[in-house]
């Protein structure tokens, strides 16, 4: 039997290399081992440790070889905890919706204060992480950059829908009756388990890559933010209803209307790459409003004249809250999400 | 060749393979991507390992192992949903080449070194 000792030493570094699951790895571990083996027999002189050196050589470093096999992974396990994330969100929103405010101790107003902004968080982060993983779902190599900001979308989401959950639940064991508050125990309980697969899955990507030169180092694409996410799943809509005769006039009316020149102006005027303050503060304050006016309406619809000095004053307040909100989120959150450009990256591509 | 230049094009170079030789071991895709380019397709080798492990999580290739002189080998198979998406490969590939052809010829480029 000849020695193999370059062999088993590559085989060794690269166990250690590999982020995979164990029946997976001893599988990828064979599958090489007899790659390099019969690659060494065909150079002749199977003991002899410069063929062994020239086959490991062709083969590829085991870092290299790991790296593939993380790439591949991660993007799997992004795609999966994405769709599982916007499960989870669309739990927790129904859990906020059922409850709605909740008085019945000091953590129970805490969660009826967090819980409307973590839902609203956790919509748009999952919602964004979701719409990234739809439009690279065909892909093989999703780039790393593009795989940390949906891993970064799916944490967010599901710290800010943890926290809110898990602060109503602990507000609801501690009240006086629990039983009397069973809505908030389950619905807090539900969106808790709901969210653990998500978070076990993407615990097990970050773990995947962290260590790995390659993947951190992996640059972000230029020119490829949340603005290009929307375009291009936008492009892909638009061709899928064009195929449909029943929707292709929808679609040939709303291309009338985005041609007009007053929508684009106000597109152009309102674009998130050129004037991404200009297009935050315009959303702030619609969301403000929307929330202004959604709670003026499910408190007793519109108000009569002599009330009217209080609801607008009511609208003011939560257009002003909501509208903070939004703007220091995008302040916090959008350069680490591709939301916006980051300040350090070039504007525009040199031509 | 370059092994970014072959990176994109991997998947369809290795159903394009296995359609046409068969089931074959890692070893052996790699040599008959070798031998059929003319020895210009070098790649390290390991790379296409997790591509294959790829393709057969994604339902293009089935696999299993065989024993072949002493040795257990793992052996790929073309499945008949691997033969329509490399029906659809190619189609994307011949749509590609002419377009970038039809932009080559229209170039005037120095003779190379």
């Amino acid at each position: 039997m000849p020695s193999r000792r370059l062999i088993d030493a590559y085989l060794k570094e690269l166990r250690a290399e590999l982020k995979l699951p164990r029946r997976t790895r001893e599988r990828v571990l064979a599958e090489v081992a007899d790659h390099l083996h019969e690659a060494a027999e065909r150079r002749e002189g199977d003991g002899d440790e410069a063929v062994q050196r020239a086959a490991i050589e062709t083969f590829g470093s085991p870092r290299l070889v790991a790296l593939r096999f993380s790439e591949e992974l991660a993007a799997v396990d992004a795609r999966r905890g994405a769709v599982l994330t916007a499960v989870a969100t669309a739990v927790f929103c129904a859990v906020v919706v059922l409850v709605g405010p909740w008085r019945a101790h000091a953590l129970g107003r805490a969660f009826g204060v967090i819980s409307p902004f973590a839902a609203q968080i956790a919509v748009t982060c999952a919602g964004l992480s979701l719409l990234r993983a739809f439009r690279h779902r065909g892909e093989r190599a999703v780039g790393a950059g593009k795989l940390r900001w949906i891993m970064r979308g799916d944490a967010i989401a599901l710290g800010s829908l943890l926290l809110s959950a898990v602060t109503g639940l602990a507000g609801a064991v501690l009240a006086a009756h629990p039983s009397q508050h069973s809505g908030v125990l389950i619905g807090s309980s539900v969106a808790i388990i709901v969210a653990l697969p998500p978070l076990f899955t993407l615990v097990r990507g970050q773990a995947r890559t962290r260590g790995l030169a390659g993947f951190a180092e992996h640059p972000v694409p230029e020119q490829d933010d949340a603005l290009a996410d929307v375009l291009a799943v936008g492009a892909e809509l638009r061709r899928w209803a064009m195929a449909r005769s029943a929707l292709a006039p929808l679609v040939t009316g709303l291309d009338r209307i985005s041609h007009a020149p007053a929508v684009r102006a106000l597109t152009n005027w309102l674009h998130l790459r050129r004037h991404p303050w200009r297009a935050a503060t315009a959303l702030a304050l619609l969301a403000g409003a929307a929330i202004g006016l959604g709670h003026g309406l499910s408190e007793g619809g519109l108000p009569g004249l002599s009330a009217l000095p209080g609801a607008a004053a009511g609208f003011g307040i939560l257009l002003a809250i909501e509208g903070a909100a939004v703007l220091v989120c995008f302040a916090a959150l959008g350069g680490y999400l591709g939301i916006r450009r980051s300040a350090s990256r070039p504007q525009h591509a040199p031509h | 060749m370059r092994a970014e230049m072959i990176k994109g094009h991997l998947d369809g170079l290795l159903l394009a393979v296995l359609a046409s030789t068969g089931p074959l071991h890692g070893y052996s895709i790699i040599e008959e991507l070798s031998s059929r380019s003319g020895g210009s397709f070098k790649l390290p080798e390991g790379t296409i390992y997790p591509a294959l492990h790829r393709l057969e999580r994604e339902g293009l290739l089935t696999s299993r192992w065989s024993q072949a002189a002493a040795r257990r080998r793992r052996v790929y198979e073309l499945t008949s949903r691997g033969r329509r998406a490399l029906g659809r490969e190619r189609q994307a590939w011949s749509a590609f080449a002419g377009a970038a052809e039809s932009i080559w010829r229209g170039a005037v480029c120095p003779p190379a070194a």
